[in-house]
């Protein structure tokens, strides 16, 4: 191609603000990104605590050593004394009806909370990105078949078909993820769904169409980074959420068994031990409150950390 | 410029389905584009005015195949004699021939392409938006929009690419440090020649120019106006300007095809439509461009009433009701678009009358 007349066409827009590129912009941008989030002491304390809880759960064989190394989720139990017993020098938090361990319970607890938030998220948000961006994307049929369906899901209520699959499925932690999936992902496509269709009419998707590119390279390419930060947003938050959820079905007696190193699980061992003797009501506090304040503060630090990062991604608040 | 057709348009139509009720009934159309005909010459820049939402930017980007044809046909650089031979089958043609109808069809026009066919097209008609702030993605740096389309056809890549690419910005007027931005860091003038250097990406034939200046301050649109020309000169490109601004039509386009609710009403080379226009509407449209002097005393003609709505649009000619000419025959019958001599067409019954 020939270039063309450069008198013409250069002359009035100055080019020469010759800056040396000194590192490539997706860096600069990501330091920038960086350095917002660190301006924020509520997102700093946000990654504090899930950084503590994922180290808790890396090295739980180590602060808490399994006394059966192939069974490490079961609690160890000293002896079938049923009222719990304080903190004590063996017991740091004190230990559940049945002497099982609170302080064991916390820590291998860690890696099932992280389980269930992680796997019931991802796999939310790998079902709603894909089925949210064929339904955006190409709306139509696919868009009325898809949303229908997700419709009949919100239709369900949660507690009866919770109950009903774990029935169908039995006890566990497995099932509750399960149940946690089939009843989450409409929530993800919608969510996307939507983001979708407010970017899919953007003149530079039709560009992109224009220019004769792809339909899944427009959607991977195009779409989905301009689309998906809400939608992490949220799914951050979620992980605490889903714990929660999980910990309330356990409660309700749906998730693992007498035993197991679930948090949820081990709020709802203590279920006759939230009120004491008349002579002392708060006598066995550490039985509730341990297990309960370890999930709060669990859920806590997610919601930080997903509020923190809307902050820090929301294009408004990005350039001014 | 040559006498060549690259763009030849028949009886195009783009109808948008209005639907209601529960079982979401197809109601009724709105007629966004009704049988529209346009030729386009090759290397030559032809101006497409009208209001806002008489369909001239739906007709583009059904040019482009960002849209689907509801009816019609789309003839991009096909020899005429095949034209001429499917025309004439399609008006004279019998049952029998509707299989070969539907095979030089796939062959010929291009709001039946598909695949490889319609890739094939992309490379050569490109576009243009409004908005810069709006056509470039955000999160992509400048060098990857410019050469999105030459990696979309897989026409080179590693170094070629990035040369191509720098080749191309130079070409618009920006730079080699340019390349490694974010469409974030630069003024609307410079986005819009971003936009304008990703155009060019493939060495199309032809560009849809989507009002590419109305976003745009008025002393970066003269830039901006002066660089398209530049290109479309050394580049040998043809553009189809769609605007409503008038002054920047006259100053860029070789012809003016003027729209109103979704028809054709008048076209004409630029100088004779601004010396003598001979459709009502195009005369109140000219009338409304305003002179740079308080003393002018040149009669304006205001247009009464709102554009119609175009689900329903009126009987007999479409701009009848807000004609002061208009006659029992405009409310009745349709005028065709009728060949008047000196490369002009006008659609009006009375034109003859009205001069």
């Amino acid at each position: 191609m020939n270039s063309v007349n450069n008198e013409n066409s250069t002359s009035a827009i100055n080019v020469d603000y010759e800056q040396p590129v000194s590192q490539h912009p997706a860096l600069t941008e990501a330091i920038f990104t960086v350095k917002r989030f660190i301006k924020n002491p509520l997102s700093i304390i946000g990654l504090t605590i899930i950084l503590v809880f994922t180290l808790i759960a890396i090295f739980a064989p180590f602060l808490a050593p399994p006394e059966n190394e192939r069974d490490p989720y079961r609690i160890p139990h000293d002896g079938w004394t049923i009222s719990p017993s304080p903190p004590s020098a063996d017991h740091p938090f004190g230990t559940m009806e049945q002497q099982y361990d609170i302080f064991y319970g916390i820590i291998w607890g860690t890696r099932s909370a992280f389980k269930i938030g992680f796997s019931v998220v991802l796999i939310n948000l790998i079902i709603g990105v894909i089925l949210g961006s064929i339904a955006g994307y190409y709306g139509g049929l696919f868009d009325e078949i898809i949303m229908r369906i997700t419709d009949m899901f919100y239709a369900l209520p949660f507690l009866v078909v919770a109950m009903a699959l774990v029935v169908a499925l039995g006890r566990g932690l497995q099932s509750i993820i399960i149940v946690m999936i089939i009843l989450g992902w409409p929530t993800y496509t919608r969510m996307i769904r939507g983001d979708i269709l407010t970017i899919r009419e953007k003149d530079y998707i039709l560009a992109a169409r224009a220019s004769g590119t792809s339909d899944l390279k427009i959607i991977i390419r195009h779409i989905l980074p301009n689309s998906v930060y809400s939608v992490l947003i949220v799914a951050s938050m979620n992980i605490g959420a889903t714990v929660l959820t999980a910990a309330a079905l356990s409660f309700l007696g749906l998730g693992a068994e007498t035993g197991y190193a679930d948090w949820g699980q081990m709020v709802s061992m203590c279920r006759n031990w939230i009120v004491g003797p008349p002579d002392a009501r708060l006598a066995y506090w550490y039985v509730v409150f341990i297990p309960g304040f370890v999930i709060a503060l669990f859920v806590l630090g997610w919601n930080l950390l997903g509020d923190a990062a809307r902050d820090v991604f929301d294009p408004k608040m990005r350039r001014k | 410029m040559n006498n060549e057709i690259l763009v030849d348009i028949r009886g195009l139509r783009k109808y948008y389905p209005v639907k209601g009720g529960v079982f979401k009934k197809h109601i009724a159309d709105v007629k966004a584009v009704d049988s529209v005909d346009l030729q386009i010459k090759k290397g030559e820049c032809i101006g497409l005015v009208g209001e806002s939402g008489c369909g001239k930017t739906t007709l583009g980007k059904t040019l482009l195949r960002l849209h689907d044809a509801s009816e019609g046909r789309i003839y991009f650089n096909q020899p005429e004699e095949k034209i001429n031979e499917l025309e004439n089958l399609l008006s004279n043609g019998n049952a029998s021939d509707h299989g070969e109808i539907r095979k030089l069809r796939n062959e010929l026009d291009l709001t039946k392409f598909s695949g490889k066919k319609l890739l094939d097209l992309r490379k050569k008609l490109q576009i243009v938006f409004q908005d810069p702030s709006n056509s470039l993605n955000p999160r992509l740096l400048v060098k990857h929009i410019v050469g999105e389309p030459i990696v979309a056809h897989k026409l080179m890549k590693g170094v070629a690419l990035e040369a191509r690419v720098l080749e191309l910005l130079e070409t618009v007027g920006l730079g080699k440090t340019h390349m490694m931005r974010y469409p974030h860091e630069f003024s609307g003038g410079q986005r819009q020649r971003i936009a304008i250097a990703r155009a060019l990406a493939t060495n199309p034939e032809f560009i849809l120019m989507d009002e590419p200046t109305s976003a745009l301050d008025v002393s970066v649109q003269a830039q901006i106006l002066n660089l398209l020309k530049d290109l479309q000169n050394n580049l040998d490109l043809t553009y189809l300007f769609v605007t409503h601004h008038l002054l920047v039509v006259k100053y860029i386009t070789n012809r003016i095809a003027v729209m109103y609710l979704g028809k054709m009403m008048e076209i004409s080379p630029t100088a004779e439509l601004f010396k003598a226009p001979l459709h009502p509407y195009t005369k109140a449209l000219l009338s409304a461009i305003p002179v740079p002097d308080p003393e002018s005393q040149v009669e304006k003609i205001i247009l009464t009433g709102d554009v119609p709505n175009p689900i329903d649009p009126p009987s007999g000619c479409r701009f009848h009701p807000r004609c002061k000419y208009a006659t029992n025959i405009c409310k009745k019958q349709e005028p065709e678009l009728e060949d008047v001599g000196s490369g002009r067409k006008v659609a009006c019954h009375r034109w003859k009358e009205i001069q």
